[in-house]
């Protein structure tokens, strides 16, 4: 019980630090807003309107291999919890894996010859 | 003693001693965090200061400038705190707590010997990498909120960094819970008798630590936050006691990262055992001094790498450490699977 206790102490006293920051802030800092405060920062040239056109995602191509990764990662993470519980089952998972390092460097090797934007 | 005290505090006594609140208010709870933080950034200083043949912070506090980071901290407090026209008034301002309380989470799951871990769980590692695979949203939300063009090119860059390198930093976790056959950081580490893990997982060490430096945007992987060319990349808005926190919250992630390579690779609490000295007081002692020489170690980069180009970081992410992690990965299954064969 003690450790749930130390967990909930624990987890008010860290929301409570930034909160103790923001107040002292509001206590201490001088409050006098005008608008060129407020304007973004652009390297000291008056900013202009965000631009109508499209904005090129560059590295597109690594936005979807992400979602295959993320996907396998959870799949080898399944399979090796059950190693955990049998290790004479772990045959498929030296399978699996071997599979998946061998296309993983294949595809290692032919990332290189993808355009960077798309 | 308590008996001395009249009723109504002595209540107040017992609860402050009791276990759990000390566990959760000095060690290795808020004020342990806190202080580290704030301490780190004193120690970055100081070393990046002597590779570059500099004193570094001298003039405030008696010994090497320590009180000018908390002099820095003051100053940062008394800012005024801009919002900026554009900006999204409510995520603007809540995002960098957010940061913070997830990045100090982290610290009640790490383990400093079997009985200095505020919560263990079955689960531990799990919970750790919730919180570490979570850390980075309010920081894109952030970048996100400033309503700048500055910040915005800069949260895109770190949400690619991000994206790259969790999934080499779980892979590599993976091997770590088949070896230890255990998802218990304590059972983890205890696992690492007689030799840490780094000895038999040395390509998962490497993938876990440069995901690690990644995560925490370090030197060479600072490219979201390039102070030169980005001004700061998704922070430029932010300033006064939104920057301190932002500043607290990567200083607490960064620690918090390496004392989990110390405790999943570098055999924890495990040390030659001084004579004279408790065991309860000696295990955290050794998991600090392989803390400080890991920190050492990373923030030695920052000193003596320079910035890659996004292309090199992804490239390293998708085409080196991933394979690298899968690698990894079988090594470890086989050496699972291959004595059960033999019996």
């Amino acid at each position: 019980m003690s450790q749930a206790d130390a967990l909930i102490y624990y987890t008010i006293l860290s929301v409570l630090l930034p909160l103790i920051l923001y107040a002292a802030n509001k206590l201490l800092a001088p409050k006098r807003s005008s608008r060129r405060k407020r304007l973004p920062f652009e390297s000291g040239q008056v900013p202009f309107e965000w631009a109508e056109t499209s904005f090129p995602v560059e590295y597109f191509p690594y936005a979807i291999i992400y979602i295959a990764y993320a996907v396998l990662a959870v799949a080898v993470f399944l399979s090796a919890v059950a190693l955990v519980e049998r290790p004479e089952a772990g045959f498929n998972l030296v399978l699996l894996l071997a599979v998946l390092s061998a296309t993983s460097i294949y595809a290692a090797f032919s990332l290189k010859e993808l355009p960077q934007r798309l | 003693m308590v008996a001395a005290i009249p009723p109504p505090l002595d209540q107040l006594v017992r609860f402050l001693a009791s276990e759990a609140f000390v566990k959760a208010a000095i060690f290795p709870g808020a004020t342990f965090v806190a202080v580290l933080g704030i301490l780190s950034v004193w120690y970055e200083r100081k070393l990046l200061a002597r590779v570059m043949l500099r004193i570094g912070p001298f003039h405030v506090g008696k010994y090497g400038g320590w009180l000018q980071v908390v002099a820095d901290a003051v100053k940062f407090l008394s800012k005024e705190f801009i919002v900026p026209a554009r900006a999204r008034k409510k995520l603007f301002i809540s995002m960098p707590m957010a940061a913070l309380v997830l990045a100090a989470m982290l610290f009640a799951f790490i383990p400093f010997s079997e009985y200095w871990v505020i919560y263990r769980s079955d689960i531990g590692v799990l919970l750790a990498f919730l919180f570490l695979a979570v850390s980075p949203i309010p920081l894109i939300v952030a970048g996100w909120a400033s309503g700048s063009k500055y910040s915005f090119i800069g949260m895109i860059r770190f949400a690619f960094q991000v994206f790259a390198y969790e999934i080499p930093l779980f892979l590599a976790l993976t091997g770590v819970i088949i070896a230890a056959r255990s998802f218990d950081l304590v059972e983890i580490v205890k696992a690492q008798t007689p030799l840490p893990l780094i000895a038999t997982q040395v390509i998962g060490f490497l993938v876990f630590f440069i995901a690690a430096v990644s995560e925490a945007e370090r030197i060479p992987f600072d490219l979201p936050t390039a102070e030169q060319e980005l001004v700061e990349g998704w922070m430029v808005e932010y300033g006064s006691v939104g920057f301190l926190t932002i500043q607290l919250a990567m200083y607490t992630k960064l620690d918090a990262l390496v004392f989990l390579t110390v405790d999943l690779y570098l055999g924890g609490w495990h040390g030659p055992a001084i004579p004279g000295i408790p065991e309860t007081i000696l295990q955290p002692v050794w998991v600090f001094v392989k803390f400080l020489i890991v920190l050492s170690v990373v923030m030695l980069f920052r000193g003596v790498y320079t910035r890659i180009t996004i292309k090199k970081i992804l490239d390293l992410g998708w085409r080196l450490l991933i394979p690298l992690s899968l690698v990894n990965l079988f090594l470890v299954s086989l050496t699972v699977y291959l004595p059960t064969l033999a019996a």
